[in-house]
This record gives C-alpha cells, sequence and structure tokens, in this order.
C-alpha cells in the first residue's frame, strides 16, 4: 500500500516545509506504485500438441493485465503479442492464459514471456521460457507436422516440415500441389491449406522432400464432415424390444477408427451393416424414449424419437399357415411368431390364389350385346366370363344367328379367347321382313355348356336417328344417368356406351339393368379424358332393343388438340374470316365458341367472342390498308386451343382503281385530240411562228481545201533533250531515259523483252535504263548496256539511286551479257526506286558524280525512302526472284506519276508470270495510252 | 494351315524330348524353375509396388531409398563372402529371407484388409491391394517349397517348417504416413531381394550343371 511518509503539518506558518514534504509524498507514492506491479514469476507451459493448445500459467500476483509475447525462439520473431485481462485462480493463486497456435506447437520452439501491466505502467518482462519444438538439432529426423490430423471440409491447416539435419529443404505438395512455404527457423518451413476439400478414402497425402528428392516424409490428412443422422424411428416386432432405424444423410468420408459411432440410450450400437445408409440398432427393451447420439472425431449429432409401444408395431408375417379345405368354404390356420400377438387386435387380410382347380358345374351364361354398323355388318359381343362365372377352364363358345321368319340359322364354334364375332346380315336383311335377327351365345366348359344368352340385332335400328341429344356431365363416380320411366315398361334396360369418334366395328361397353331402374352411374377403367363418348339407353325386351335415350359427355373435358382452319378473304374494303370445324377427335371438350383476335407485334387483341358454333366466319370492318395477322381460337370448357394465325394484307380496292386510270386515259386522249385538231387548223400560222423558211448562204471565193487531222502531238524535244550515244564521263552523275519509241532498238534480248510498263514518264523514272558510269565497270559491258538502252536526258529528273545497285554488283554488271547481270542493271536490282535519295537541283545534276553511292553504297542502298522496294520484299534478293507483276497493282506510286512504281527483278519471269500480271499490263498500258 | 500346324507342335515335342533327355540332372532343371518363378514374382512386384505407390502414397514416382524396416533382411552383401556360401547356406538363407518377407506381407495385407473393409471400398475393376499382396505371397510359398524340397534333397534330415513362423511384426506404425511408407519399403526391398534370389538360383543353377 502506498504509504504517506509525511503526516500534514500542523504549522501553517512553515509553508515551503509543507510544500517540500507534500513533493516528497507524491514521489513516494509513485514510486510505491512502481513497485507493486511485480514480475511474474514461475511461468509454466503445458501444450497439447493435438489440439495446439499452449496454456500458460504464472504468478503475477495482484495484477490482472498482463502483456504476453510468444516468439518463434530461432528467428526471433513474433507471433503473438497482447495484452490480456487474466484473473488469478483463488484456489491456485496463479494466472492462467490459453493460447491456440495456427502452426503444430511441434514445427518450433517458442519463447514465452509476461510482463504486468497497470495502464501505460508496465512490469520487467518476466524469465523467457521456451516451449521445445521438434527442429532442435538433437532431434536429426525428418518430420512433418501434424500427423493424422482430422479436420472438417473447408478448414485451413498449417503444416510444417522439419527437414533433416544436413539436408536442404525442398518442397511440401499436398496431394499433388506444390504449396507455398514460409520459413520457421532454420529446420522448420511451414505450408497453410486453405478451404480443404473431401480428402480421398485414405486421406491425403502432405509429403516433404528435401531439395534433392532423394528424402521426404509426410503426413497424412483426413478431410470429413460430422455426422449427421436422419429419420430416426424406433418400432417393435415382438411388442418388448424396440428396433431403432435411421440414415445417415450425408457420407462422412471418415471410416474405422474416425468413422461415425453410435449410442442408442447411452449404450453402444454395433451395426450389422455400417456400409448401409440405412442403419439399425436393437434396445432390449421398449423404453419409450430414445436419444440417438452419433460421434464421429469432427462432431456428434443426438436426435430423439419417443412413442407409445403400440404405436409402433410392426407387424411380422404369420407362422404355419395350414389350410382345411372343404366343398365351399376352406379354413386358414396360422400362427404368430410372438406369444405377444394374441393381445393385439389385428386386421388380418387373406388372399387367394387360385392354382389347379376342379370344376363343378357348367358356366354361368355370357352378358351378350351386339355393336351394328350402317350396312347390316356388325359384331356380336359378350363379356369374358370370371373364374367364378366360367366354373371350370371355358372350352369354348357357340354363335348362333337365327331368324325364325327366313328359316335362317347358322352356328359357328369360337376359341375360349373370343369375345366378340363379326355378322353379316345383308343378306338375311335382303330376305326377311322382319326387323330382327336373334345371336345367341353359348359358354362351354369341361362340364358341359352354359345357358343360352341371346340378343336380339334390329335390322333397322340404323334408320332410327336419335331424337335429342343431352350432355352427361362426369363425376368422381362416374356418369350419372336418369331417364322418365314408363309406367307401362317392364323390361329391362341396356346402357352402352363407345367413343363417339369411333364409327365402324366400335369397342362398346355395356351395362344391363333390370326393369324398373331409373338411374345408373357408368363406370369404367377405359375411360379417358378428352374423349368423347356417346351414351345410349336401350330397352331390352323380347322384341329387338329400342333406343330411348342418348347422351354424350367427357370423362374430363380439355383444350382443343387441334385448331380450326383459318382462311382470309378481302371483300370490299372488309376482311372476312371463314374457318372450318374442328374434326370430333381433336375437339376434347364440347366446344363453347370462338375467340377472333387481331393481333399486333406479340399482343393478340380479342375482337370478338362467337358463342355460336355455327357461324364459323367473321367480318371485320373499318381496317385501313396495311398487313393484318388473325387469330381464332376455338375454347372449350378447358381453355383456348393454340390457334391458327392467317395474315392479309388490305389491299385499296381495285374496281376503283381501274376505273381512275381509264377516265383519267380518255381524257387525255380527248385533249390530245383537240390539241391535233387545232394545229391542223392552224397549221399555216404554226409553221409561220416555228418553222420560218431560212435563205440559202452564199460563198465566194475558193473555200475548198483537203481536211486532215489536226495533229497535235506535242514534240518530245519541247520536255527532253536526246542525247544520242553520249560519252559518259564517270565522274558525272546525269539522269537518262529512254524514250518509249527507241527503248527496244538495242541488240539485248533482256532489253528488248522488257515491258512497256516499265516506265516513266515526266518526272517518273525508270529504274531500268537509268545508269550512271562508273570507272572499274568494264568497257565492254558498259558498251552493251549502252547499246540496249537509248538514253534520254530528262531536264527535271532527279539521280535515280539505280546507280547504287549497278555499284553494288559490279561483278555482275561486267557480265552484262548474262540475264542475272541484266538484271541488276537493267532491271535496278534490289536497289529501286529512290527518288529522295538525293534532292539536288536538276542543272546540278547534270554532270556532276554524286559522292554518296561510292561512299556508302550499303547505307545508301539500305537507307533513304524506296518506296518500291520497302513495300514489298524484306529481302531485296528474294523479292528480285519471287516479285510479281500482280503484286505491284496494290504497289504505291510516285506522286507525279502516272504508272505504278514497279517492284524489282520482275523481268526474268516476266514471261512464265504473263498469264497472272495480264491485269498489271492492261491496266498499265492503259495508262500508258494517256502520256502525250 | 494344319500341317503347319502338325509340324511345329512336332517339333515341339521333338524339342522337349531332347531338353528332357539330356543330361542335365533334376537338380539343375529345379532350379531354373525357381529362377523363372522368382522372374515373375518380381515383376508382379515390381507391378503391385506401382499400384501401391498410386494409391497409397499418391505419387507412382515417389522413391525413399532412405528408410529401412529393421524386420526385413539385409539386402546388402558382400560379393565373396555370398559367392562362396554352400549350397545347403544359400537355400536356408533363402528360405528364412522369403519367410520373413512372407510374414512382412501377411501382416501388412491385413492391416489394408482391415482398412478396406471398414471403406466400404468396392473396386469396379483389377485386383484390390490385399488381393494383389495375396498373389505374391502366393508365390513366395511356393518358393519357398521348391528351396524346401531342395534342400530336403540335400540334407534328408530337413524338414520344412510346418507352420510359418508368424513374426507377427508388433504395430510400430504409428502415424497413418509411416504405414503407408511401411508398405512401400516392404515392396521396394522384396523387389530388390528378388533380384538377389533370382541370381542365387542362376548360381545354383550353374554349379548343378558343372
Amino acid at each position: 500500500m502506498p504509504r504517506l511518509s509525511v503526516s500534514p503539518s500542523s504549522k501553517p506558518n512553515c509553508s515551503p516545509v509543507w510544500l517540500i514534504s507534500v513533493l516528497l509524498g507524491l514521489l513516494a507514492i509513485h514510486t510505491n506504485a512502481k513497485d507493486v506491479l511485480t514480475v511474474p514469476q514461475q511461468v509454466i507451459l503445458s501444450a497439447n500438441m493435438y489440439t495446439q493448445h499452449l496454456t500458460i500459467s504464472w504468478l503475477g500476483g495482484a495484477a490482472t493485465t498482463f502483456d504476453l509475447m510468444i516468439l518463434r525462439t530461432e528467428l526471433n520473431e513474433t507471433v503473438f503479442y497482447e495484452t490480456v485481462s487474466v484473473t488469478m485462480n483463488q484456489v491456485s493463486g496463479r494466472h492462467q492464459w490459453n493460447w491456440t497456435s495456427v502452426e503444430p506447437l511441434e514445427c518450433t520452439s517458442l519463447s514465452i514471456k509476461i510482463r504486468s501491466r497497470d495502464g501505460q505502467t508496465t512490469s520487467e518482462w518476466s524469465n523467457t521460457q521456451i516451449l521445445q519444438g521438434s527442429d532442435l538439432p538433437s532431434n536429426e529426423k525428418f518430420q512433418m507436422y501434424p500427423q493424422d490430423r482430422i479436420v472438417p471440409v473447408g478448414a485451413n491447416t498449417t503444416f510444417c516440415c522439419i527437414v533433416e539435419e544436413g539436408l536442404l529443404f525442398g518442397t511440401i505438395r499436398y496431394g499433388n500441389t506444390v504449396m507455398n512455404t514460409t520459413r520457421l527457423s532454420r529446420r522448420s518451413f511451414a505450408t497453410t491449406v486453405v478451404n480443404q476439400e473431401l480428402s480421398g478414402e485414405t486421406g491425403t497425402n502432405v509429403v516433404c522432400f528435401d531439395n534433392l528428392r532423394t528424402k521426404l516424409t509426410g503426413a497424412v490428412v483426413f478431410v470429413g464432415y460430422p455426422p449427421l443422422p436422419t429419420d430416426f424411428v424406433c418400432e417393435t416386432r415382438d411388442l418388448t424390444s424396440a428396433v431403432c432405424q435411421w440414415k445417415e444423410q450425408r457420407d462422412t468420408n471418415l471410416y474405422r477408427k474416425r468413422g461415425t459411432r453410435y449410442s442408442l440410450n447411452k449404450r453402444n450400437c454395433t451395426l450389422s451393416s455400417p456400409e448401409e445408409k440405412q442403419k439399425e440398432c436393437s434396445v432390449a427393451q421398449w423404453e419409450g424414449n430414445f436419444t440417438l447420439v452419433a460421434v464421429n472425431p469432427l462432431g456428434q449429432y443426438s436426435l430423439t424419437d419417443s412413442a407409445e409401444i403400440n404405436h409402433r408395431v410392426h407387424p411380422v408375417a404369420p407362422d404355419n399357415l395350414t389350410f382345411v379345405v372343404h366343398a365351399w368354404n376352406a379354413t386358414v390356420l396360422w400362427q404368430w411368431e410372438y406369444k405377444s400377438y394374441s393381445s393385439l387386435a389385428l386386421d388380418c387380410q387373406v388372399e387367394l390364389a387360385s392354382q389347379g382347380y376342379k370344376t363343378r358345374g357348367v358356366p354361368d351364361a355370357p352378358d351378350v350385346w351386339m355393336w351394328m354398323n350402317k350396312d347390316y355388318t356388325g359384331q356380336v359381343i359378350w363379356k369374358p366370363l370370371t373364374q367364378r362365372q366360367s366354373h371350370g377352364l371355358i372350352t369354348g363358345y357357340e354363335v348362333t344367328l337365327w331368324s325364325p321368319e327366313v328359316n335362317f340359322q347358322h352356328t359357328e364354334l369360337f376359341s375360349p379367347d373370343t369375345y366378340a364375332v363379326p355378322v353379316n346380315l345383308t343378306q338375311i336383311a335382303t330376305r326377311s321382313s322382319d326387323n330382327k335377327v336373334m345371336a345367341t351365345v353359348i359358354a362351354k366348359n369341361a362340364a358341359g355348356v352354359s345357358q343360352p344368352a341371346s340378343v336380339l340385332i334390329p335390322l333397322r335400328l340404323t334408320d332410327v336417328e336419335p331424337f335429342t341429344v343431352s350432355r352427361a356431365v362426369y363425376t368422381d363416380r362416374g356418369f350419372p344417368l336418369f331417364w322418365q320411366r314408363n309406367p307401362n315398361d317392364t323390361c329391362a334396360y341396356v346402357v352402352e356406351w363407345y367413343e363417339a369418334s369411333c364409327k365402324w366395328d366400335c369397342p362398346v361397353e355395356w351395362i344391363k339393368l333390370a326393369a324398373g331402374n331409373t338411374n345408373v352411374t357408368i363406370k369404367s377403367a377405359n375411360l379417358q379424358p378428352g374423349v368423347r363418348y356417346n351414351i345410349s339407353l336401350y330397352s331390352s325386351s323380347s322384341e329387338a332393343p329400342e333406343l330411348l335415350q342418348h347422351w354424350q359427355g367427357y370423362m374430363q373435358e380439355l383444350v382443343p388438340s387441334s385448331s380450326v382452319l383459318l382462311s382470309t378473304t378481302q371483300h370490299d374494303s372488309d376482311i372476312v374470316l371463314t374457318w372450318r370445324e374442328i374434326p370430333l377427335v381433336n375437339r376434347r371438350g364440347f366446344l363453347l365458341g370462338y375467340n377472333i383476335y387481331i393481333s399486333g407485334g406479340s399482343q393478340l387483341t380479342l375482337l370478338a367472342n362467337l358463342s355460336d358454333l355455327e357461324s364459323r366466319s367473321y367480318t371485320v370492318k373499318g381496317l385501313s390498308q396495311g398487313l393484318y395477322n388473325f387469330t381464332v381460337k376455338a375454347y372449350t370448357s378447358a381453355g383456348e386451343d393454340k390457334g391458327t394465325t392467317a395474315s392479309i394484307t388490305l389491299e385499296p380496292y381495285t374496281d376503283w382503281l381501274i376505273l381512275e386510270i381509264l377516265a383519267s386515259l380518255g381524257i387525255i386522249a380527248l385533249l390530245l385530240a383537240v390539241v391535233t385538231f387545232i394545229c391542223y387548223k392552224k397549221r399555216k400560222w404554226v409553221k409561220k411562228a416555228f418553222y420560218p423558211d431560212i435563205p440559202e448562204p452564199k460563198l465566194s471565193g475558193d473555200w475548198s481545201r483537203s481536211q486532215g487531222p489536226l495533229n497535235v502531238k506535242p514534240s518530245p524535244h519541247s520536255l527532253v533533250h536526246m542525247v544520242e550515244k553520249p560519252e559518259w564521263d564517270s565522274s558525272k552523275e546525269v539522269l537518262v531515259v529512254i524514250p518509249e519509241e527507241d527503248e527496244f532498238e538495242g541488240d539485248e534480248p533482256v532489253d528488248t523483252d522488257e515491258p512497256t510498263s516499265l516506265r516513266y514518264y515526266n518526272q517518273v523514272v525508270d529504274e531500268r535504263p537509268i545508269r550512271p558510269r562508273f570507272p572499274d565497270s568494264s568497257d565492254s559491258s558498259a558498251s552493251s548496256l549502252d547499246s540496249a538502252c537509248t538514253d534520254v536526258t530528262y531536264t527535271g529528273i532527279q539521280t535515280s539511286g539505280s546507280s547504287l545497285v549497278f555499284q553494288l554488283d559490279p561483278q555482275g554488271s561486267s557480265e552484262g551479257q548474262q540475264p542475272q547481270a541484266d538484271l541488276s542493271v537493267c532491271g535496278g536490282g534490289g536497289g529501286g526506286y529512290r527518288p529522295q535519295m538525293q534532292s539536288r537541283a536538276p542543272s546540278d545534276d547534270i554532270g556532276l558524280a554524286s559522292p554518296e553511292p561510292f561512299l556508302e553504297p550499303q547505307a545508301a542502298s539500305a537507307g533513304g525512302y524506296k518506296p518500291q522496294s520497302s513495300w514489298h520484299f524484306d529481302s531485296p534478293v528474294d523479292a528480285g526472284e519471287s516479285g510479281g507483276l500482280a503484286l505491284s497493282l496494290g504497289s504505291p506510286t510516285s506522286v507525279a506519276s502516272t504508272q505504278f512504281l514497279l517492284p524489282d527483278g520482275e523481268e526474268r519471269a516476266e514471261e512464265q508470270r504473263q498469264p497472272s500480271s495480264s491485269a498489271a499490263t492492261w491496266f498499265t498500258n492503259l495508262l500508258s495510252s494517256t502520256k502525250p | 494351315m494344319t500341317v503347319w500346324w502338325r509340324a511345329l507342335i512336332f517339333l515341339c515335342c521333338l524339342l522337349n524330348c531332347v531338353e528332357s533327355s539330356s543330361p542335365s540332372p533334376v537338380q539343375r532343371n529345379k532350379y531354373n524353375n525357381s529362377f523363372r518363378l522368382t522372374r515373375i514374382t518380381r515383376t508382379r512386384v515390381q507391378l503391385l509396388q506401382r499400384k501401391y505407390k498410386e494409391q497409397q502414397l499418391g505419387n507412382t514416382h515417389f522413391e525413399d531409398r532412405s528408410r529401412q524396416l529393421k524386420d526385413l533382411p539385409l539386402l546388402s552383401t558382400d560379393f565373396y563372402s555370398w559367392l562362396k556360401l554352400t549350397d545347403w547356406e544359400r537355400l536356408h538363407a533363402a528360405f528364412w529371407d522369403m519367410q520373413a518377407f512372407w510374414n512382412m506381407l501377411e501382416w501388412k495385407r491385413k492391416q489394408l484388409e482391415k482398412e478396406e473393409k471398414e471403406h466400404m471400398v468396392v473396386r469396379a475393376f483389377g485386383p484390390t491391394l490385399p488381393q494383389s499382396i495375396r498373389y505374391i505371397q502366393l508365390d513366395l510359398r511356393d518358393l519357398m517349397n521348391q528351396v524346401s524340397s531342395q534342400m530336403s534333397y540335400m540334407k534328408s534330415s530337413w524338414t520344412k517348417p510346418t507352420s510359418p513362423t508368424a513374426l507377427s511384426p508388433q504395430t510400430r506404425s504409428k502415424t497413418v504416413w509411416d504405414s503407408r511408407v511401411e508398405g512401400y519399403i516392404i515392396l521396394r526391398d522384396l523387389d530388390l531381394y528378388l533380384t538377389k534370389l533370382a541370381r542365387d538360383f542362376l548360381l545354383l543353377a550353374s554349379k548343378t550343371h558343372l
């Protein structure tokens, strides 16, 4: 505790002393306060290597705030440095702080030191405690941490590799991925795998190599999920024990000792088939409440279920089933596996399977009905006899048709699987005046024949038109039908139904009703939605069946499966839409009407709703000219069909147009006639006004002269100065051009082969004939060249760069007779056209040798503006060998040129290239023809 | 065609007769058989090693020559002392070395089988690792039988141990990784050992021939 060393003075007159005392006291307080912050003592470390938890405990006195510093011992890197509040454990009197390391604690040694803190005041650091890592020099081995770690999917794990003493670190691979690493100490290297994905069945290998890949070490990490059981339910079978079942919603990806373990009501479950998703565990006694706990290294999950035992009985099959069979009845006896079932109220279901029974009588009479087409053909049909009715195996049916009046009888036998026999009554109908034929069917089995079942087939049935057709509305149970009972009627009824779209030998179903019935509900498994059924009620008496009532109905109405057939016509300025009825089969419901739409873009606008089914046309009026799309959709109670769209372009009423044209034509004709008539009448005045007589001219003297074409060709001498065989002074450089006419007069075949396109006019310089004279060129070559070219000095032309080429290839030029040499000489070689090379005045050029070609031939040939050669070829040699005239079509032209500047070296291949370059030649010829 | 086939079969028979009627002793023939079987087994071991590395270590090119297992026979031997070994010593050593490998394989196979059973691994094609190890064990057993019969031929007092001495190596694998590397070491050493054994049989066969 701070103590005041000075007591307040009672002497007010000694104020300086008092002041000093106070100051001293304050100083003492301050000193004491500093002493209070004790340095943490007895720092103890305890590490959990698996969880990477480090527990630090120390004696810290009264302080509650401490600075904790954790460093990597070797590299002195700070891992953790924070101020933490820790309260003292009252029992032990120590402070304790837990820290979780990102890296495994084995990776490298950690130094831990603590100091107390009070506000800004801190104590001295405690002694450094070192948690030794596995990278101490004494532990020379190649190591990897953590080993066999199990982590959930998505976790981040830091692995470290401690390189063997004497080796150098290489790489760390996670599976097949090479990881980035950071150095933790001299031998320890760490890598962090983030967002880990499911490992393979056998985990993922993390392998650390040395730099030479001669040695390695590794670890295995298992990435999975915590357990997630679902659908937990317990049942009993014996009314004593419980069998609980559940499913594992996802595979945890952890197996063996890492796999999920289950306990049911705190008792371990031994699963009979752990590989199946459906798990099962039993408890000897029903406990009412069940708790399932699933645990794996990544977590646990529990589910509960509670129920009374009687609500969860899963009955077992009866045991020891026996029968006592009598003539007309049988007794089934069985036992229960568990005695407790005797007290259980159970519903028992007995299924009789018939296998090999004995005939015990003749079959019942079959239920016979008939179907007649409209041409005296039809079918006699009967329902198959049930097992109960057949009394044994039916061996066949006997069908007899007879008409007592015409003494006709025909009997035929049919196989037992026949249920319809076609009949043709045409002959009987023609002979008989009676209206009916009797059909009798007899079923046969081993014991004998059944009572005959008869049906009277009316021969005039088709003549009877049904009076009214009512609609039958289907309900859940079928078609409910009602009819009026005739009090005098004592006969039975037959209700038959068939698909309305059927016209021939229809599969008809029927039901026979006793007399006195006034309603029935028709049910059949064969009824289908969207199909119209005709339902008829017949009286069944000794006479032929008489149609009493007729219904139509759908089991379920659907939208029509097809649309109407729509056509559009223009009637004056109106559009008439007409369409045809939808076929009955496709209606799939009672049509209620038609909707007529006009479609503008993607939208349909309802024009009209026609509920009158008979009117199948609609007139749209008041439309202006243009394209219209109309859609007609039929609808039933189920909705509209897809509709049919028809387009029509409303055109102007053409009759009027024709009339207008005819009228205007007539008016024009009339006008013309009037004008013609007037002109005729006033023809003298017209002639005088428009065609007055012109007097013939009179010539004095002879003006006749031979006419000739005016030669306006300017003399070339006005532009150029001809130099005949000039004696070239090598010191002078002049620009010479061969005039077109003289160009080919030389002996050289190469020169004569030169195309006419290779010319320059005015300022255009054809590099081929422009050749300066050089002292080192041989006389013979010079003379041969000279003979090949008649040189013309253009007064306005500058020095050609071709001279450079000449100088570059003196050998070639000395062999002027050879085509190669000619190329370089007359074709200009690789030099091409270089008007910008020298820009002196033309007057200076004449008689003056340019020093440049001699001093820097290479530079000159490569430098400067070279529109001919630079655009086309990288290599002048190649260019000279492969250049084509055709390519030159797109070549740049000189500003003042009327002709394309052509790449060099084309002469040699000129003849071969003639077809390909014909276009260019034509083009250049065309241009040449414009020259003066 | 049939004529050719017949001729070929006849030729084979003839060669077979020549071979069997050759004066080389039965012993040599047996050593040759053992040599062949050793080579076949070695090929199998190499294939399995590759598969093992792929499945367990995730890399077919996995190599670690530095690690050894102390329960496995030593592979390095002095050439002259190896050359000077008597036939009996050679066969005896071979028998027990093979036994040691067999035991290690058995232990590793059971370990893998246990893992697989709990892993519920249903492999669609090819034998599983334990199955492949089983085949190699059968080969080794056959080789051991051959060696044993040779030994009993030399010394009638020799009787093959009725049941293989189950060494049951203690569970020394502390980590999954170590356990996997152990399997690799066993196969790696067995591969090398079978090369040595093949040489043993070649030497024995040549000696018998002389």
